[in-house]
């Protein structure tokens, strides 16, 4: 059916029934959802009520590259694994690049979808068409990296490429990742659910090519975007020298590298302690995903404080969340802690975002010594942060499992004022930038169908001033609802669906990202997609997951900041003088959902489901009395 | 004469004496281009044609941002200066 790109094929796997079943990947799911997080989101939405345990048999796990994934074009290793979350209740995907993703299309899926919970450890073993559902009761309580060494020696085979949970998924962390070689689905407690269906693991090896349709148009495509990605002016040699650290300069000079839980972004100079110069001092090498010319990760080895030995890859977001928000201005612990959260398979955000709630509430007299088990939790103190990160994964007694369901659920269990001092939306904890200092980019995180997550609608024109399609002040708040949507849409469509790095969006073609897409991807599947058919399917995708969250109960109410960021101004450094007032939010909210055709209440029109080719989602609306 | 307070980060740093931050007395009137050459009257150069090219526009991913606002959405390099403003001047910068 397919000509090329999708290899045409869904498998399903139940974990309560141990059963088995392949099924044809729909043409019209491929042409109106791309793959990936499109995949994902459509797959969710038809399976899974938005009123689900996610925790419980009957929510889904749906692991999806995209049709350019494991094809020869630049930087497409990556995969979407969507799921009910139990972070925040919404939809819950997450994206991982490195060498699982491709294995998947060379075993000759598209689609991997887990259902069911096993009453014992399993993990499952996917080799072409042979799939087998093994025994995990001996890798249950073994890390992520001794996983991976024990599942490749059963098997006698070193190729393997395997995803699994730590012991923090195990315990039902929801901020439990699912960590494949050094790289993980980081966010949203997915790693969890994979703890609740008592799966360990997902090993593959497939031994199949991904088809082209049009060879000679596909050649073309790749050409372009590789020519593209040379004439970059940050790809070669800075991005690939540096990697994702050099943006903790960039942020901490225009003042919103947020720091101590948010109380001071902007006070202290992170950049001087935790910055690229710092950090590029423990280099060691950098690391490629499958397929990339650029090899971004760069891995570091901790030099001193204790932390030597410790070896590990963190990124941007790592430097703030186990850095700047706790108060921490050691490189080293930041690379052993990164490490750490790695081995037992946590979120480095949601866990660094967590421990500095707990730290604020410590200083405030909220917690003390006898709720911390003794720990002194001020700012600043890595080595409590690296206890907590064990007591996080094994859900402890007492601090432990206080912090290991996250903010939100930690707020409640404090009570009191502490809500104001917890920083997640939707109960996903916010990645390294103040949102006050850069409004479009704040927007997407009130608006992102995932909670605060600054992948679904990164705004480069706020962060790195980038004017495409237009140059934005980054403290405006006006034609910010716009941008958002716009943000949204294209990197939905452009990267989270055919599956493609998203900084090659930003660094390589922002201007022409929809026909760069539609032409790798027509001529890798002979679905002949336009540049207009590309940004529908963004258009599509967001409106889909938001009726989804909408049936998970979500309203106009949960688009929002956190009380701090609303209440208190930025006080010092380049972003001085900026909050998110009320007034602000409502404006920038009226002005998205105008620029969305949702209503007012956040609920999309039944002229835009239309439109979409939406249906299911007009009946789920109708249904509740909403269209 | 105003006084404008220059900061910049990485690549860019290195070529202005390793200081991260400086402040330059500047007539008024003074332009985004007249400072940043300026800069380049100063530190030679390597600075200049790191910042400019051929026709004297910015090279790519250079980004300038006076109080906070990127320049393409005020005048761009034709921007006016104004006593006490501040100017954050990037290398090529993306990821994240």
């Amino acid at each position: 059916m397919f000509q090329g790109g999708y290899m045409g094929k869904v498998l399903r796997v139940n974990l309560t029934t141990k059963t088995v079943a392949v099924e044809d990947l729909p043409e019209k799911i491929a042409r109106d959802y791309i793959g990936g997080a499109g995949f994902g989101v459509k797959y969710l939405f038809d399976e899974v009520p938005g009123d689900v345990d996610p925790l419980g048999p009957d929510n889904k796990l749906i692991f999806a590259p995209g049709p350019l994934s494991g094809t020869p074009a630049p930087c497409a290793s990556r995969m979407a694994v969507t799921t009910k979350s139990p972070l925040t209740g919404a939809v819950g995907m997450s994206l991982s690049g490195g060498y699982f993703p491709v294995e998947l299309k060379f075993a000759g899926y598209d689609v991997l979808i887990i259902e069911g919970q096993s009453e014992t450890p399993v993990y499952l073993h996917i080799k072409d068409d042979k799939v087998a559902i093994k025994n995990a009761a001996k890798l249950w309580g073994m890390d992520t990296q001794i996983t991976q060494t024990i599942i490749k020696q059963d098997l006698n085979d070193q190729n393997t490429r395997i995803a699994c949970i730590g012991q923090a998924g195990e315990n039902q962390s929801k901020m439990a990742a699912i960590i494949n070689e050094r790289r993980a689905f980081g966010r949203k407690g997915v790693g969890a659910v994979m703890g609740s269906k008592n799966l360990k693991a997902i090993a593959i090896r497939g031994s199949n090519k991904v088809p082209l349709a049009n060879p000679e148009a596909f050649e073309t495509a790749r050409k372009f975007m590789l020519g593209a990605m040379k004439q970059s002016p940050v790809l070669y040699p800075e991005f690939s020298k540096l990697g994702t650290p050099m943006v903790v300069d960039a942020t901490s000079a225009m003042g919103i590298f947020p720091s101590e839980n948010y109380r001071n972004t902007g006070e202290k100079d992170y950049s001087t302690s935790i910055g690229v110069e710092a950090s590029i001092s423990r280099n060691k090498g950098n690391e490629h995903c499958y397929g990339c010319p650029v090899g971004c990760t760069q891995l570091k080895l901790a030099k001193g404080q204790g932390y030597e030995g410790g070896m590990s890859d963190p990124e941007y977001e790592t430097y703030y969340s186990l850095g700047s928000v706790v108060g921490v201005e050691s490189v080293d612990s930041i690379i052993y802690n990164d490490m750490l959260c790695d081995k037992y398979g946590l979120d480095t955000m949601s866990v660094g975002v967590t421990i500095a709630f707990a730290m604020e509430l410590f200083e405030r007299g909220m917690l003390t010594a006898a709720d911390t088990n003794g720990l002194d939790l001020r700012f600043g103190n890595h080595q409590a942060v690296t206890q907590l990160i064990e007591e996080i994964a094994f859900r402890r007694e007492g601090i432990g499992a206080l912090l290991c369901d996250g903010s939100r659920i930690m707020a409640d269990k404090v009570g009191g004022d502490a809500e104001y001092f917890a920083m997640h939306i939707k109960g996903l904890e916010l990645p390294a930038y103040d949102p006050r200092g850069a409004k479009a980019h704040g927007l997407n995180f009130a608006t992102s169908y995932t909670g605060a997550d600054h992948n679904r609608g990164y705004a480069f024109q706020e962060v790195f001033g980038i004017p495409v399609p237009n140059a934005y002040d980054r403290f405006a708040v006006a034609g910010k609802g716009w941008l958002t949507k716009w943000n949204q849409d294209i990197r939905c469509a452009t990267t989270d669906c055919p599956t493609m790095c998203g900084f090659l969006m930003d660094m390589a073609v922002p201007a022409i990202a929809e026909q760069n897409t539609a032409d790798l991807v027509s001529s890798a599947s002979g679905i002949a997609l336009t540049k207009e058919d590309v940004g529908k399917v963004g258009e599509r995708v967001n409106n889909l997951a938001r009726v989804f969250n909408i049936s998970a109960g979500f309203t106009r109410a949960d688009d929002t900041f956190p009380k701090r960021i609303m209440d208190e101004t930025i006080k010092e450094g380049g972003s001085r003088g900026q909050r998110i007032s009320q007034e602000d939010l409502d404006l920038m909210l009226n002005e998205y959902y105008e620029a969305r055709n949702w209503r007012q209440d956040g609920v999309p029109t039944q002229e835009k489901l239309t439109e979409l080719d939406l249906p299911e989602a007009a009946v789920l609306l109708a249904a509740r009395g909403l269209l | 004469m105003i006084m404008v307070e220059i900061t910049t980060i990485m690549g860019l740093r290195t070529l202005m004496g390793g200081e991260k931050d400086q402040s330059l007395t500047l007539p008024d009137g003074t332009t985004v281009a007249d400072a940043l050459d300026q800069l380049g009257k100063i530190y030679g150069l390597a600075l200049h044609d790191r910042i400019f090219n051929d026709a004297h526009q910015l090279n790519p991913g250079i980004a300038v941002f006076v109080n906070g606002c990127v320049i393409y959405a005020l005048a761009g390099l034709e921007t006016e200066l104004q006593d006490g403003d501040a100017v954050l001047l990037f290398p090529p910068v993306g990821g994240g």
